[in-house]
């Protein structure tokens, strides 16, 4: 069974339903695009706001005044602060007792809830999670599991009090991170006591080390760890996950209960010169030519647009795609500009991508509405 | 019928530069025009609307480079680079001559062609004046050139230059026997004669008597004296008839831009607005002609780069933005944008000025502008007197 959508209250008086996509920023801008092409888009993205950068100059947006979204020159829409970059694999062995590291071009900045606060008020983000401590890879010891969880209540705690004293920050979310790793007692306490506090929801953390990796998640391990977590949360709040998710996993996770997504996903695939063609709506579409060497009944979630066999495929990446990528270019195309390391490929498909993936996710939420979730999972 | 109508509706009263338009195929150019470098199919990370959105109407592309990938088959099923790129204004390809002699160590030039090893295979291969006009005519530029035989101006054998000039003039023919449909491409000699002015006005005579629908001038921006280099421009220009446009090749700089103008010149293209883009390097109208986006200067810089210019980037971004994500292929595009608005407004800003016949006051407040303690380099001084034009 599906959750049942879930409005976001939003800045500017907008709202916001679940599943939502968050598309994520790396260094302040979404990946390969401007604020110029960002307008060729059909759909106004809701931004995931990796803190490093703002944190590495919140003196900069503190002499701004007028918060991170603003600064980037991005629409104003909904955006959500959050400690580790998901796309960018993590660093280990870094953090200390009282901080967090976090790492922006090379450069780490060991931070504590207080200079995360003061990131967070310069950037006035229109939610943020607590910084949190989710360094419990697999083979994680007890005792660090441990420590990550009381770790994160405590930083919780503090951002919590901070953020009740600063007026700028009253119509800011707060987002609290469920950590533990793979241990099911740590998650059991985590949740728990998260839970007692004035979150306005939850980051379910520390299941994978960020990067592509993220997306290898093996869901015999995680699915029953998750499914209690998300037992133990209450059904009005939304549950925010961070990593690389496939079609197939992100309708796993919406199955169990997770509102929030974000978008490295579309990254990864992006970098690796991928466009995706995997069934994003229920209607029935006239099933994408998969290149003359793809056998159709088998199912791809995307073309290898650097494979020499679309050299003079003059067809858009998907057929029935309305981007502006497919509306104005072909697969050819891309795939010259891919073969000869030009800066415009990655740009076309970053359009597609994230226009493909945003129509999924609008399926998704239709789906919800509807009750029809499991007619989008047998397509998947 | 010719693919180009060149009307000149201006000329300096004072120097020799001229406003006209040009009738491409694809596009009405304003000149003088400076066109971007696309060198593979594509304007460094721009989206083709991006360019048009700058009101670009002309743009490059390389021949060496799009023979190699995408190549001539894919260009033709594609039905051209317009239509492969998705630009549906003008285009100029030069002849892969030069990108050959200069990218390509082992690159040798007889008479037949330029005897070339493919740097993808090994393979010893040949581009032909017939070979080029080939790859050319795939790729269906509104403008091409001939192949040239390209010596560096700096080059000490003046018997080399001589058989340049010469070969150069019987290579134009086989181009021109090569050249299939006038009516939609044209094709453009090209100036040589190195830094020798008898040669050049020479070379220039005999091109001249092909009654080709415009001309190119080549063999320089090399690594020649400034002060050879506007000599030769100039002379060029002096040979070169009034009614057809004149395209000096790999010239970029502003203050170049604004000194050939005033010698003549009407096309320019050159890469290096969008390559200094890549390294953080903004363009601006004053002295230092540049802003350097990496230095940390800009870090609570909240100005746009340039307050007067109208590109996207500076009506939605502040320099200190720029600054914050200069490590983002994000940045790069968006000097990219800027660096090429800042060539189209010069050249616009030029050509108002030869319209409005106020050029030669314009040239001294730019000048001024870019030299605030007036040590002007003695050839634009030089260049500029020779055109009627002082600065002091
Ligand atoms: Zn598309
Ligand atoms: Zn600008």
């Amino acid at each position: 069974m599906s959750r049942r959508t879930h409005l976001l209250p939003g800045p500017y008086g907008q709202s916001w339903t679940t599943p939502l996509l968050l598309t994520s920023l790396k260094g302040g801008a979404v990946p390969h695009l401007t604020k110029e092409t960002l307008a060729y888009m059909e759909i106004e993205p809701a931004f995931l706001a990796p803190a490093a950068p703002i944190v590495q100059q919140t003196e900069v947006l503190e002499k701004y005044q007028k918060g991170l979204t603003s600064f980037l020159g991005l629409p104003h829409q909904f955006s959500l602060m959050t400690p580790l970059d998901p796309s960018v694999p993590d660093r280990p062995g870094f953090h200390t007792q009282k901080s967090v590291a976090l790492w922006h071009n090379g450069n780490k900045t060991s931070v504590t809830p207080e200079m995360y606060m003061r990131g967070v008020i310069a950037a006035q983000p229109s939610a943020f999670v607590a910084l949190c401590d989710s360094e419990t890879p697999v083979g994680a010891s007890n005792k660090r599991k441990g420590k990550a969880v009381s770790k994160s209540l405590d930083f919780l705690d503090r951002c919590l009090l901070m953020k009740a004293s600063e007026p700028r920050l009253s119509d800011s979310l707060i987002f609290g991170a469920i950590e533990g790793g793979y241990d099911a007692q740590c998650r059991a306490f985590s949740a728990k006591e998260t839970v007692q506090r004035p979150v306005d929801g939850f980051l379910i953390d520390g299941f994978h080390t960020n990067g592509v990796t993220s997306g290898d998640l093996i869901w015999s391990d995680a699915q029953p760890l998750l499914q209690s977590i998300l037992k133990a949360l209450p059904d009005s709040k939304p549950r925010l996950y961070q990593g690389s998710c496939s079609p197939k996993m992100t309708l796993d996770l919406i199955e169990i209960g997770i509102d929030m997504f974000e978008s490295s996903y579309v990254f990864h695939e992006t970098e690796a010169g991928h466009g995706l063609i995997f069934p994003n709506t229920l209607k029935p579409v006239t099933s994408p030519d998969n290149g003359c060497h793809a056998s159709l009944d088998k199912k791809v979630d995307f073309l290898d647009l650097k494979d020499p066999q679309f050299k003079d495929d003059f067809s858009p990446i998907h057929q029935s795609c309305t981007c502006y990528s497919c509306r104005k270019h072909t697969r050819a195309y891309i795939n010259h500009l891919l073969a000869t390391k030009e800066m415009l490929g990655p740009v076309l498909l970053m359009i597609h991508n994230l226009h493909h993936y945003q129509i999924f996710f609008r399926t998704i939420r239709e789906c919800c509405e509807t009750d029809s979730i499991s007619a989008l999972r047998a397509l998947i | 019928r010719s693919a180009l109508q060149f009307t000149v509706l201006a000329e300096c009263s004072t120097t020799k530069a001229r406003a006209s338009t040009m009738v491409l195929p694809h596009a009405t150019v304003e000149t003088p025009v400076f066109m971007p470098v696309g060198t593979q199919g594509t304007l460094k990370g721009l989206l083709p609307d991006q360019l048009l959105a700058l009101d670009c109407r002309l743009i490059l592309g390389n021949t060496y480079h799009l023979g190699n990938r995408p190549g001539v088959s894919t260009l033709k099923q594609a039905g051209g680079l317009h239509r492969f790129m998705n630009w549906p204004r003008a285009l100029l390809t030069d002849s892969g001559g030069f990108q050959m002699v200069s990218l390509l160590d082992l690159a040798q030039i007889t008479e037949d062609g330029v005897k070339f090893r493919s740097p993808y295979d090994d393979s010893e291969c040949m581009l032909t004046p017939e070979h080029s006009m080939e790859i050319q005519a795939s790729i269906g530029a509104d403008i091409m050139m001939q192949l040239d035989d390209v010596v560096d101006a700096t080059h000490a054998d003046p018997e080399r230059f001589e058989e340049a000039r010469h070969r150069t003039v019987r290579w134009l023919d086989r181009c021109l026997k090569a050249h299939q449909r006038p009516d939609r491409q044209n094709l453009f000699p090209i100036v040589q004669g190195g830094l020798d002015v008898d040669k050049r006005k020479d070379c220039a005579r005999r091109l001249i008597e092909r009654d080709t629908p415009g001309f190119a001038v080549g063999g320089l921006s090399g690594g020649e004296a400034k002060d050879d280099f506007w000599r030769m421009v100039h002379v060029s220009t002096n040979e070169l008839p009034k009614n057809k446009p004149r395209y000096l090749m790999g010239v970029g700089f502003a203050v170049d831009l604004v000194v050939c103008s005033a010698l003549g010149i009407d096309m320019y293209d050159c890469v290096f607005p969008t390559r200094t883009a890549r390294f953080g390097s903004a363009l601006i109208m004053k002295h230092p002609g540049a802003l350097n986006l990496k230095a940390r200067a800009f870090r609570l810089d909240f100005d746009p780069i340039d307050q007067e210019c109208p590109c996207f980037t500076c009506q939605n971004h502040s320099r200190a933005y720029i600054h914050s994500i200069i490590h983002e292929p994000s940045a790069c595009h968006l000097i990219t944008v800027h660096n090429v608005a800042f060539q189209l407004r010069l050249m616009k800003t030029i050509r108002q000025n030869i319209l409005a016949d106020t050029f030669p006051q314009f040239i001294q407040s730019f000048m001024l502008a870019n030299y605030p303690d007036k040590k002007y380099p003695m050839w634009a001084i030089n260049a500029l007197q020779a055109v009627g034009v002082q600065l002091s």
